[in-house]
């Protein structure tokens, strides 16, 4: 009953997303705030719909109803309730459900902002309901997760036990919202093509108002990868976070479009230049997240992530794709010549600086599109099949990456209009310098020696010191008195922190990259009881092997100790493999020892005999160094976006704002 | 060890044919013994959990389960520490045929072991870096290599990022080249206009025409737009 109760409700959404889209036409054409007013209502209802279709596919998820075909295609009665739950959201059919409630939650959420024009916020919710009754027409006719079977089994299929782990329960909503947040900045740009004047104080108030669901959509899409990457990191058992997988490539185009966005978006709003350029990014960032579903859903690719191995969904999802972005394009290809103008500048400038980060950002992507996309052109085109792999990235993205990083303690340092490049080369002398002993530190610290890493050492700095050192010049430390300094300190507003934690995030990641890249270890052997491998400047012993019974798997649970070559404490990891009857599949969860910011990273394998007939268990070690910074430095990013976004300046939800500068 | 799911098994079964015609190299190919798919819906999933719990709890420790690929036997080094460091480079350039996205270096799959001993053998009897290449390359094609080949049809692939940089480039310059004029020092008679204006009107400065880093001296109070 709540079952036929959740696809009513789906159905529902679908007709209040249409009505959505009506009514706010119609409100637009006619200038009618009844009818806007009404568009509105449509609009959280219809989110509201999804809301309760989705709770209703979490219960049956959650009471185990096998006669619901992907229930017991998902599920299964021995999982422990979050994974229950979470897989809820497993599927190709429960995750565009997801997607659906985030769609429509944004559009909700775009109805009650305040202090958007009447014109400009009707286009966005009408444009907001047409991308919602596409997804729920899609979901509903394709991929209805609500079909039910007769006669129910007994019990159900599981989740991929590999899916069993608390990083990925959190791992899709956040991509999710991170996704399906840009469609709010492509409805508003969409919308802006359509009500944007030329040389109007339009523009700088677009780019306000398009800044917070940026950000806050780029903010999710950070989380939701980095948890993703820690996921592989600890889940598959080789020591790997990213692999430039084709579906990892799906969720980091839209980020670096998303990061190119927050930034142009910045001149747009202080300055009013490069409108047509930050427009463009707000289409193109929800285009790739169209792009990544449409990879990940259409069996294109293979991939670990690849559900739904369906052509005719993939046609499907090509045709909303090619018809949004198709439509959206040409609006701005129609429009975009009427939206010159906008403030002056230099080319050495923060405009400028702004647009070389755009530069980079916008090839780093293209070069990650080109590298996802080229083997299936390719092959469709020439039946040549090749692999694009990471030593392709490894020539493209990064040198673009490392250029742009060189660049970027620059930009904060100079003034709008014209800047002065000598006198914010001499505030970041004292921060190269430093920048470049770090490099030569590390080039000292580890064994064996590597020029590019310690070069690759010396840029983390560089972005670390870099972001200091614009705080420094910020609130004149060592040149005012103190309670001036402190005095500056105290009136900086939210954005300036967040801006200095996500580009010093940005340096503690690249730190811990080149670093764990540059050094990890791997020993791999078979060890009896007692028996002792060594690994980086640690070594490991496997004291005990046990059988443990876990809710829904049986596991080989070793226990190991980890001494440290130097005489530290030694700490005592487990690592098991595990065993789930449910799908008669093994995994692994891997014993960390976390020190400091060192993993010492331990698997182990299959039972096995020595030479001498003794048991043994085949042990693999990693030596991770510096990995935590892997983490840390996207969470660092991501609180620094999330800071700017309480800035009272972004604060949609702030009453009573002025609506144009 | 870990198990994928075979997401796109028509495709994985292609990439297993050439491997067959590894000449004299032992190969560990199960597909069959691959994980099985998810989406298997049968009356029989319960008891088929079932019968591997029974399997499971009468051999007390757990053996190889069913479904699941032997482990691949451990890797040995070569002796030579220089020839091992290129082995291992390469290992990270070479991709596993029956993997979804791994190199062979990644890969706990058997095939990717035996790949990887095929690589070490080549090394250790002085073939160069490119010779191993060419050789992967000439077994299982320009699908093996994660790095591909630079010819015509993949300079797109290949200069597309950097010839972006320059597009883009080009055009915000010319753009801001084209706006020069427009920035040109006022003439006597504006600045003279300007001059009175400036002493008649009562001017607010311009919050955005410097960085709070100019050199403007500490003190100087800025009057904040109204809010």
């Amino acid at each position: 009953m709540i079952v036929e109760f959740g696809a009513f409700a789906l159905t529902l959404a679908l007709a209040l997303a249409v009505l959505q889209l009506a009514l706010a036409t119609a409100a637009r054409m006619r200038l009618s705030a009844v009818l806007a007013g009404a568009a509105g209502g449509a609009s959280i209802a219809c989110a509201g719909a999804v809301l309760l279709a989705f709770g209703a596919l979490t219960l049956a998820f959650a009471t185990s109803d096998f006669s619901v075909a992907n229930v017991a295609a998902n599920s299964h009665t021995d999982k422990p309730m979050l994974y229950k739950v979470a897989a809820a959201w497993g599927s190709h059919e429960g995750s565009l459900i997801l997607w659906c409630l985030v769609l429509t939650g944004f559009g909700a959420a775009l109805t009650l902002a305040r202090g958007l024009p009447f014109g400009l916020k009707t286009c966005a919710v009408a444009v907001q309901g047409g991308l919602g009754a596409l997804f729920l027409a899609f979901a509903l006719f394709t991929s209805n997760p609500f079909a039910r079977l007769d006669p129910a089994p007994f019990q159900g299929a599981s989740l991929n036990p590999l899916l069993q782990d608390p990083a990925l329960a959190f791992h899709p909503p956040m991509l999710y919202a991170g996704y399906v947040g840009f469609s709010v900045t492509f409805s508003l740009a969409v919308a802006a093509l359509i009500e944007g004047r030329p040389n109007s104080s339009f523009w700088p108030a677009w780019g306000r108002w398009v800044r917070p669901w940026a950000l806050a959509s780029w903010v999710m899409l950070t989380i939701g990868i980095t948890l993703g990457a820690f996921w592989a990191y600890y889940e598959l058992g080789w020591g790997g976070w990213w692999f430039w997988d084709p579906v990892e490539n799906a969720s980091f185009m839209p980020w670096l479009a998303g990061a190119a966005l927050l930034h142009s978006a910045v001149v747009t709003e202080r300055r009013g230049a490069l409108a047509g350029w930050t427009v463009f990014l707000a289409l193109l960032a929800f285009t790739f997240s169209m792009l990544g579903a449409f990879l990940v859903r259409s069996g294109v690719l293979t991939s670990v992530h690849a559900f739904a191995v369906d052509p005719e969904r993939g046609l499907m999802l090509l045709a909303i794709l090619g018809a949004t972005a198709g439509a959206a394009f040409a609006l701005f290809a129609w429009r975009a010549p009427n939206l010159k103008g906008g403030g002056l500048f230099a080319p050495i400038s923060r405009e400028g600086a702004l647009v070389l980060n755009n530069l980079f950002l916008t090839a780093a992507a293209a070069a990650v599109l080109l590298g996802t996309l080229y083997p299936l052109i390719m092959e469709a085109a020439t039946g040549a099949t090749i692999s694009v792999g990471p030593p392709y990235f490894a020539l493209t993205f990064t040198p673009l990456m490392v250029v742009a990083f060189l660049i970027l303690p620059a930009g904060p340092l100079l003034a709008w209009k014209r800047g002065d490049l000598v006198g914010a080369g001499q505030r970041l002398v004292l921060a190269g310098a430093l920048a470049l002993g770090c490099g030569f530190l590390g080039w000292l610290a580890f064994e064996p020696r590597k020029a590019l890493t310690a070069a690759g050492m010396a840029l983390g700095a560089w972005l670390i010191l870099g972001a200091l050192a614009e705080v420094v010049e910020r609130v004149r430390l060592f040149r005012v008195p103190l309670a001036e300094v402190v005095r500056r300190v105290r009136a900086l507003p939210l954005g300036a922190w967040g801006m200095t934690l996500a580009h010093a995030g940005l340096g503690v990641f690249v730190l811990g990259a080149v670093v764990e890249t540059g050094f990890k270890a791997e020993a791999a052997a078979a060890l009896p009881i007692g028996g002792q491998v060594e690994v980086g400047a640690y070594s490991v012993r496997l004291d005990q092997v046990q059988i443990v019974e876990g809710p829904n798997y049986l596991a080989e649970q070793g226990r190991l100790t980890v001494t440290p070559g130097s005489g530290g404490r030694p700490k005592i990891v487990t690592a098991e493999r595990r065993f789930f009857p449910a799908g008669g599949q093994t995994t692994t969860e891997v014993g960390l020892d976390f020190r400091g910011l060192d993993d010492v990273y331990v698997v182990l394998g299959e039972r096995r005999a020595t030479p001498d007939g003794a048991q043994a268990w085949s042990v693999r070690t990693y030596w991770n160094p510096w990995a935590r910074l892997i983490f840390l430095g996207p969470m660092i990013m991501a609180l620094g976006g999330l800071l700017s976004l309480l800035d009272r300046r972004l604060r949609v939800w702030v009453p009573g704002r002025r609506v144009l500068p | 060890m870990t198990i994928r799911l075979s997401a796109h098994p028509r495709k994985s079964q292609e990439l297993v044919l050439p491997a067959h015609s590894i000449g004299g190299l032992e190969t560990d190919l199960h597909p069959e013994r691959r994980a099985p798919q998810m989406k298997r819906v049968s009356s029989f999933a319960g008891l088929n959990g079932l019968l591997g719990l029974l399997l499971c709890l009468a051999s007390v420790a757990i053996t190889t389960p069913v479904l699941a690929e032997p482990e691949a036997r451990p890797d040995q080094p070569l002796a030579s520490a220089s020839q091992e460091a290129r082995a291992q480079a390469l290992f990270d350039e070479v991709r596993c045929v029956v993997c979804q996205h791994e190199s062979i270096a990644d890969s706990p799959a058997g095939i990717a072991a035996d790949m990887r001993r095929l690589v070490r053998e080549e090394i250790a009897s002085g073939a160069s870096d490119d010779a191993v290449r060419a050789d992967l390359v000439r077994r299982w094609g320009d699908f093996i290599l994660f790095k591909p080949p630079v010819s015509p049809a993949t300079w797109l692939l290949w200069f597309g990022p950097a010839a972006i940089v320059l597009l883009i480039g080009a055009v915000f310059l010319v753009r801001a080249r084209r706006r020069e004029p427009s920035t040109l020092p006022l003439s006597a008679e504006e600045e003279g206009k300007l001059a009175e204006l400036l002493r008649s009107e009562d001017v607010r400065p311009d919050t955005d025409a410097s960085s709070p880093h100019d050199r403007r001296e500490a003190g100087t109070t800025i009057v904040p737009p109204p809010d």
